[in-house]
């Protein structure tokens, strides 16, 4: 929340000054190393679940990332204690669980990862999603800075109990529109682990937020929203990752490195995996903007 | 008399302290504290009583007050020679001085930068009482002034090192943002005091954080010292007299912070004639009233200023965009009154406030407001006594609400309220010894933040708990004149913290650093006995040695600590950050710092040379976790870290300060070094404050009585900054990565500006005297980056960007018109 009024105040302020301005500039940017991290989430959905497995790059190398093709992958379903082990196929690892679905709601999901000798593990639980009421949209007229055009509108509300955590993605004609940052909602609020928002229909940022106004929607786009559940160790590798991702301004943060959570569970063990493994139940709907 | 202290006081905790409070004062953890207090109240005592007994035999005491004659102010550390005796003494903070001297005839001349000098010819036979009234030299007479080679020194009539007096008029002279002249704006011209960059606010000291600076206004402190973030100050300087910075060696009586302290002192208002100051600028408009209620006895002065940028934009903006608002205002006052020849009392407050705004949807308020009752008493000729009482708070109040039918909303406030009794007792004993003593009691209300969530009719509350602190500190300082060579200013500061109960104390569990602590036990505390204490014994030492005439050799040691903390992770604090106590979570900080240098006026140069040198070991610096939470957060000491600093540099200044051509040119060598487990892979890193190279200059040349032309430049290597090596690509997200875990292993582009202004007298009648002032700021428009972040281009998302912020992105000409009358 503070975030968001620090940002807030930032931009009014960086108008304000008039003068500010951003450039994007040539940065002899520095070489690092090749991490090993795992881009794995399992979703609630049927067909085909995939995990990535990958080799970093440099942060502006135009080249996508080296896959890891030589490690054994298996998800296990702890409660139910089912296993499903992925193959290597095309750059990721995949398991087709045909119509029936890996992920349900309430069960708790295990990583393993065998690689050069070593194990490692990670786990997270797939939390109940939130409620997607409707996506609605209309023709706004040029206002002020809002350029003319579709904007759609999210209404979706927290179901009742618990903290529940929503990762809110929208996407344009099928593609992640970068227009319109990943948001987070807590309880459809900006709040924390404090439950305060109980059930609250989401707020407007979240009503608004599906819409850039420097980009608004075209006659004819179609305009998905997708909720994905998180658990709470989840939400907070998302919420670092905006961070990361959104880290400009008067008010910038040091850069810090996002979490991770596969553990190298062999003794002795000194290669690290980097990245996340989270579960997610999911829920959308799409608009014809017309 | 500290319970009639207390009682004089109306604060009930304060009061509880001395009588009130039974359950209070039965605690046995009162015990330190009173100890503190009564080591000092006898050492007041006794001051008192040596004061009035001391009838010497054949010595008289020659005392008074120094003042402006124009309009009556009282002027701080003005200079006053005894000639033939060879005696130089300076004036306290109300402008009072005494000196002890045999019967005899003297020459007293007294001095002040940017004043005539005042020569009197004194037949002393008894004890004697000079007010000496000081007149402005006007452009024409500042060659006179370099003729009688009157030296306005500066460094080398303070005991202490690292400290740097500005008044008012030498701030307005430096070209100023926006042709508003500001007093911090000022100060980061000095050597050792830095910025991170344009609008940032508040300012670093020698390595140190923002939060590390007492600013004090009138002795109440000042928690956030910026308007619009970090373009402007909060002080008026319509109503500020004078400035005084020092960044080592601080003397006994200021603690508290760590890194520096800022002394500004308001105007008392002019005690002979009702004055109007003003002035209309770009950003915004100044008026101040002033004038005796009673000539010579009693003065006010009311001074506001009220930015209106949203204003004048208004006009141009569209419909949407005129519900916008985004200004501040603020509005500071003094009365004094001159009860008789030994009482006067002083009351000042001040109010701010910057407000922002977009329709009835959103509005964010935040400022600070302050109080001060001061007494000054002079028990005789030699033993001055002032008692301070203030109150000081900062808050914010953030709103959030919807323009749908159903309202939803969000409202949070915060604030830290603080209330202080500072009693300080200066004998001036002899010629040789002036002694300070005091003591500083000071109650903390931190109120962390209150969240009102409200959907559909729904309404949710999240409350932080209230913390509690208070500070008790004794002092005494001997100022010593062993010989003529050499001078010692010794002193001691004995600091109690005390965190206080009435709140719940968390308990966490140690684990790996870095890692959020995990909660151990949640312990409610119902009442407001001490959680957790520490007392610290702060020596304070400064000295001096003449080397040959006007070439003085300084040393200088001070112990300092902290008990509050400004929680912010940001490049530059922001007005919603937070100030935290230290708590059994948190240790205070403590700094020792260590400096040296020289200082000469060369013969026949009218120059002032110096080099001061520090060495800065800072233990127990908060620090953050990866990713802390900062915002209401009810745990919040379990993000919280503790570590290990130090700086060191060197600066040189060359300052000259008569003549058609005034100015200084200072460089700063510095390093700012932080060590916090956890963090960086366990080694040193630069703080963000760092800059190895800091050069300021300042010229300032008047042509003849209707210009005078300014100009400043500034140069400092580009602050450390955390680049990423590599991403994550994950779910479609470029997550910009550090696969070193290093921190600060590179620099942003090296920072450098130059400001020009000039300023045309217009009308100069006796009853009405005008002034514009023509300004342009970042004259060569250069784009100093504030900060370099990186980002997915939006409608490539497979090109990677590294994009460079600047606030000051051209040339910021500005026209200011004064006027007085």
């Amino acid at each position: 929340m503070r975030t968001k009024v620090i940002k807030y105040i930032s931009v009014v302020v960086l108008g304000a000054s008039l003068t500010a301005c951003e450039r994007v500039i040539d940065l002899d940017m520095p070489k690092g190393e090749a991490l090993p991290y795992v881009d794995a989430w399992i979703t609630d959905q049927p067909e085909v679940q995939t995990i990535k497995f990958l080799k970093a790059v440099e942060y502006q190398s135009a080249g996508a990332p080296e896959a890891v093709s030589d490690a054994t992958i298996t998800l296990t379903d702890v409660t139910a204690g089912t296993t499903y082990p992925f193959t290597y196929q095309n750059g990721a690892y995949n398991y087709d669980a045909g119509s029936a679905a890996i992920g349900i709601v309430g069960h708790t999901y295990k990583l393993s990862i065998d690689w050069k000798g070593e194990q490692f593990e990670a786990t997270d639980e797939l939390k109940r999603p939130s409620i997607l009421d409707s996506i609605t949209g209309e023709f706004k007229e040029e206002k002020g800075d809002d350029k003319a055009g579709y904007y759609a509108k999210l209404y979706a509300h927290d179901p009742v109990g618990a903290v529940d955590y929503c990762w809110v993605r929208t996407y344009r004609n099928g593609t992640l529109n970068y227009h319109v940052g990943e948001m987070l909602a807590a309880d459809g609020s900006f709040g924390g682990d404090e439950g305060i928002s109980d059930g609250f229909a989401f707020i407007p940022p979240f009503r608004d937020g599906i819409t850039s106004d420097q980009e608004p929607y075209q006659k004819g786009d179609v305009v998905k929203v997708l909720l994905r559940s998180l658990s709470k160790p989840s939400h907070q590798f998302i919420e670092q990752t905006i961070e990361q991702l959104t880290s400009g301004g008067l008010f910038a943060k040091v850069l810090m490195n996002v979490p991770a959570n596969v553990k190298n569970m062999s003794p002795g063990g000194a290669t690290k995996i980097y990245g996340w493994f989270g579960t997610v139940a999911e829920v959308s709907a799409s608009k014809k903007m017309e | 008399m500290i319970r009639q202290l207390m009682r004089f006081s109306s604060v009930p905790f304060l009061s509880s302290l001395g009588s009130g409070n039974p359950d209070l004062n039965s605690q046995k953890w009162l015990v330190p504290s009173k100890k503190a207090l009564r080591f000092c109240v006898a050492c007041m005592f006794m001051l008192m009583a040596i004061g009035s007994s001391q009838a010497q035999t054949g010595k008289f005491s020659l005392s008074g007050y120094v003042k402006d004659e124009s309009n009556g102010e009282v002027l701080i550390n003005a200079t006053i020679t005894i000639q033939p005796a060879g005696i130089a003494v300076m004036t306290n903070s109300y402008g009072y001085y005494a000196v002890t001297l045999p019967a005899g005839k003297y020459t007293m001349i007294v001095s002040y930068s940017g004043f005539k000098t005042y020569q009197k010819e004194i037949d002393l036979k008894g004890n004697t009482k000079i007010d000496a009234s000081l007149n402005v030299t006007a452009g024409k007479d500042m060659q006179e002034v370099v003729v009688t080679g009157e030296k306005r020194l500066r460094r080398t009539n303070t005991v202490g090192m690292g400290i740097q007096q500005l008044s008012a008029a030498q701030i307005k002279k430096i070209p100023a943002f926006m042709g508003e002249p500001d007093v911090v704006k000022a100060l980061l011209t000095l050597p050792g005091i830095t910025t991170v960059g344009e609008g940032a606010a508040g300012f670093n000291v020698r390595g140190g954080n923002v939060d590390e600076n007492l600013i004090i206004m009138d002795e109440a402190p000042v928690y956030n010292s910026s308007h619009l973030l970090g373009f402007f100050s909060v002080f008026n300087p319509d109503a500020v007299k004078n400035v005084t910075m020092y960044k080592s060696a601080f003397p006994a009586e200021y603690g508290g912070r760590t890194s520096s302290v800022l002394d500004i002192r308001m105007k008392e208002g002019n005690n002979q004639k009702f004055a109007v100051n003003g002035g209309i600028g770009n950003v915004f408009s100044r008026l101040s009233v002033e004038g005796p209620l009673q000539k010579d006895r009693s003065s006010f002065i009311v001074a506001a200023r009220r930015s209106y940028i949203d204003v004048l934009a208004k006009p141009f903006l569209n419909a949407e965009d005129r519900n916008s608002t985004m200004y501040f205002y603020d509005l500071t006052a003094k009365v004094n009154y001159e009860l008789n020849e030994k009482n006067t009392l002083y009351l000042s407050g001040y109010f701010g406030r910057d407000v922002f705004g977009f329709g009835d949807q959103v509005n964010f308020k935040w400022g600070n407001t302050t109080a001060t009752m001061r007494w000054n008493h002079l028990f005789n000729r030699k033993l001055f006594l002032n008692t301070s009482v203030y109150y000081s708070k900062y808050d914010y109040a953030l709103k959030f609400k919807s323009d749908d039918e159903i309202p939803q909303g969000y409202d949070w406030t915060s604030n830290i309220q603080t209330y202080g009794v500072k009693p300080s007792l200066t004998w001036f004993a002899s010629n040789k010894h002036t002694v300070k003593t005091g003591v500083n009691v000071i109650y903390y209300n931190f109120y962390p933040g209150k969240g009102v969530a409200t959907s559909e009719g729904d309404k949710a509350e999240i409350a932080l708990k209230r913390r509690y602190g208070s500070e008790m500190a004794a002092f005494l300082e001997d100022t010593w004149k062993l010989n003529p060579k050499w001078q010692i200013q010794a002193g001691v500061r004995l600091n109690q913290y005390q965190y206080l109960g009435k709140t719940s104390v968390y308990h966490f569990r140690d684990t790996t650093a870095n890692v959020r602590k995990p909660l151990d036990r949640e312990e409610v505390v119902t009442s407001k006995k001490p959680v957790t204490d520490w007392l610290f014994f702060e020596p304070r030492l400064s000295l001096r040695y003449e080397m040959k005439k006007n070439t003085f050799f300084k040393l200088g040691y001070s112990r300092s600590t902290q008990y509050i903390h400004l929680l912010s992770n940001t490049a530059s604090p922001t007005p919603v950050d937070l100030y935290f106590p230290s708590t059994n979570n948190i240790k205070p900080s403590l700094t020792d710092q260590y400096s040296a240098g020289f200082v000469t006026l060369p013969n026949g140069w009218p120059v002032e040379i110096s080099v001061e040198t520090f060495y800065k070991k800072m233990d127990d610096l908060l620090d953050y976790i990866d990713n802390a939470n900062l915002d209401l957060n009810q745990f919040v000491e379990a993000d919280l870290l503790t570590g290990k600093g130090k700086s060191y540099g060197l600066e040189l200044e060359v300052k000259k300060e008569t003549g058609k051509w005034q100015g200084w040119v200072n460089y700063t060598l510095s390093r700012s070094l932080r060590k916090t487990d956890g963090i960086s892979n366990n080694e040193w890193y630069l703080s963000r404050y760092d800059r190895t190279h800091v050069i300021n200059s300042c010229a300032m040349y008047t042509l003849n009585d209707k210009w005078s032309f300014s100009a400043n430049f500034t140069y400092g290597s580009g602050t450390p900054t955390t680049f990423p090596d590599t991403r994550l690509d994950i779910q479609g997200m470029a997550i910009p990565y550090n696969s070193t875990n290093k921190r600060s292993e590179f620099r942003l582009p090296a920072f450098h500006r130059l400001d020009v202004s000039a300023t045309m007298k217009g009308r100069q009648d006796k009853k009405f005297k005008t002034e514009w002032v023509f300004g342009i700021y970042n004259l060569y428009a250069r784009q100093n980056a504030y900060s370099i972040y990186f980002r997915q281009n939006k409608d490539d998302p497979s090109k990677k960007e590294a994009v460079r912020l600047s606030i000051i992105g051209s040339l910021i000409p500005s026209v200011t018109w004064n006027f007085k009358f």
